[in-house]
């Protein structure tokens, strides 16, 4: 028999896998992708030059620096909205529908094949993009970046990755509570916004909320930090710390909430 | 029903009667339409409410960095300081969530999935039910902005300058901004009878909107081709222009010319949506619906 935690790779590997054949029958989505890519790259970018014409740092950040920011919250975004966001959509909609039954009875952990079972695939532009402007602003910057700075930049990615996924499923489990929570991700996506610059510039209200109620904000400035040299024992500390606790709280929620779901209209 | 057909398409009356008739019964329509999505907007409130906290997250950054632009430059970018930012931001989110809404998506989604026969088979022009909607969904946007604003208000300490000319101008320019928006949403929209799919122009003419507005920075701001664009076009008298008349300093110039812009795109929009709906509903294939 299979090691549990090699079934489950199987699995997800195997879901992620059928769902993006399903997507790639729809290859004009690519063509809408990259025009809603560029859009949201072209509004950034502008901005970072509009506010560099008049200023040589923001908050000690150059511009190159805030570039790799940017780019941290392009390509997270981008696993985002390709993984997470489709998955936990579905989720709330199959308990709000009362069809999340046919996910119950598949002999898988509900979670796992809750957070697989759909994917976006062309949201996975975005990753790209945010790798080549991370690309373009290492090479800007004075100095090349360090093997343990690149270390604990992809260590990072996967710790800010890990937080936004588990804070997704604690806001998408709610709707074991309340059934209809539909504006959930529009407040989600909103605060997203707030970590394309980074957490240090904003006031402290919303530096904590972006880091603790929230820690958003901690899961796109710290591997930004790291990949520009400014990471410090704390933020490293702190990164890792709440990714475990988030995801430990996330399982717990999420177990909480499923034993709650008696599968209302199926 | 017939391209040609309802109020916005229809020739001429050929009797007085006919054409008053036709207004009252347009002003009976605008009323229950308003009246229904008055009572709409209210049943949802709640996730109004959180779509517009969550909205809040845009401006808040935009006002958070050119903050500390102002003060790393000194005190003021280009006359801007940190109090009249505060200002242009906090009176951007109300404008934003009184005046702008939709992309034309909406149509798409209409001509795409064939729904759009049952609005053909209404005796007047589609357009009119969001023409009637929207200011009436606006007043219900301000009571819900309240609670939003005052702490904003609070927490930024805004630095406007504001004459009682200023505000009487100021709803004006909201409810003309709004209108530009909707006809020009439509005539979006509309271009879906001919591609189908428009995502692709709704973000064109997003990011247009985004940079050219007065959304992501102040016009003011903006360098001088930039400018000359967002005057040009629509983009400015959507946004920057209602909120520069609420925080001044402006004057009563200023303000009769920005009206006198958004006069002229609504007149423009409007030929825009006439010309482009007649053309588009005869390739209405109807599919669906």
């Amino acid at each position: 028999m299979n090691h549990p935690l090699k079934a489950h790779a199987e699995v997800a590997s195997r879901y992620v896998k059928v769902n993006v054949l399903h997507e790639l029958q729809y290859r004009a989505n690519l063509f809408i992708q990259v025009f809603q890519s560029a859009s949201q790259v072209a509004g950034a970018l502008v901005a970072l030059g509009l506010v560099y014409s008049r200023v040589d740092d923001l908050n000690g950040w150059t511009e190159s620096e805030l570039l790799a920011v940017i780019g941290v919250y392009t390509l997270l975004g981008g696993v985002m909205r390709t993984f997470f966001q489709p998955a936990m959509m579905r989720m709330m909609e199959d308990v709000q529908q009362g069809t999340f039954d046919f996910a119950l009875t598949k002999p898988v952990d509900a979670q796992l094949l809750a957070s697989v079972r759909s994917v976006d695939v062309w949201q996975g532009l975005d990753i790209v993009v945010g790798g080549v402007i991370i690309t373009i602003a290492v090479l800007r910057m004075d100095g090349s970046v360090g093997v343990v700075d690149s270390l604990l930049f992809v260590g990072l990615l996967a710790t800010g990755a890990a937080i936004i996924y588990a804070v997704w499923l604690i806001i998408a489990a709610a709707a074991f509570w309340f059934i209809k929570v539909d504006s959930v991700d529009v407040v989600y996506v909103g605060t997203f916004r707030a970590t394309q610059y980074p957490i240090g510039i904003y006031p402290a209200w919303l530096r904590i909320s972006l880091s603790t109620v929230l820690p958003l904000g901690l899961a796109v400035t710290a591997p930004a930090q790291a990949i520009t040299s400014r990471l410090d024992g704390g933020t490293l500390g702190a990164s890792v710390g709440v990714a475990l606790a988030a995801l430990e709280v996330s399982r717990l929620v999420w177990l909480r909430g499923l034993s709650r779901y008696s599968g209302a209209s199926a | 029903m017939h391209p040609r057909a309802g109020p916005v398409t229809t020739t001429s009356a050929t009797a007085p009667a006919t054409t008053e008739r036709r207004w009252r019964s347009l002003v009976t329509i605008y009323r229950a339409t308003g009246r229904t999505a008055v009572l709409q907007a209210i049943q949802y409130r709640v996730p109004l409410f959180l779509m517009m906290a969550a909205l809040l997250t845009e401006p808040v950054v935009y006002l958070v960095v050119w903050r500390s632009v102002a003060r790393e430059s000194g005190g003021s970018v280009d006359g801007f300081t940190e109090g009249r930012f505060a200002a242009y931001y906090i009176v951007w989110t109300f404008v934003r969530q009184t005046s702008q809404f939709g992309t034309g998506m909406g149509w798409e989604q209409l001509i795409r999935s064939g729904d759009l026969n049952k609005w053909l088979l209404r005796p007047m022009h589609p357009i009119h039910d969001q023409l009637a909607g929207s200011p009436a969904f606006s007043l219900v946007q301000i009571f819900l902005w309240v609670p939003i604003g005052v702490p904003l208000v609070l927490f930024f300490r805004p630095d406007m300058h504001t004459t009682p000319l200023q505000m009487v101008a100021f709803p004006l320019t909201i409810l003309m901004a709004l209108v530009i928006g909707v006809l020009t949403n439509a005539i979006i929209g509309f271009t879906a009878f001919w591609l189908t799919r428009i995502r692709a122009i709704v973000n064109v003419v997003w990011t247009m909107s985004l940079l050219l507005s007065g959304r992501l920075v102040p016009v003011e701001l903006l360098p001088s081709w930039a400018r000359a664009i967002s005057s040009v076009l629509w983009f400015r008298w959507i946004m920057d222009f209602p909120i520069t008349t609420l925080i001044g300093p402006t004057s009563g110039r200023d303000i009769l010319i920005g009206l006198g812009m958004q006069a002229l795109w609504i007149g423009l929009a409007t030929l825009g949506v006439r010309t482009i709906w007649r053309r588009g509903v005869r390739r209405f294939g109807a599919v669906g619906g």
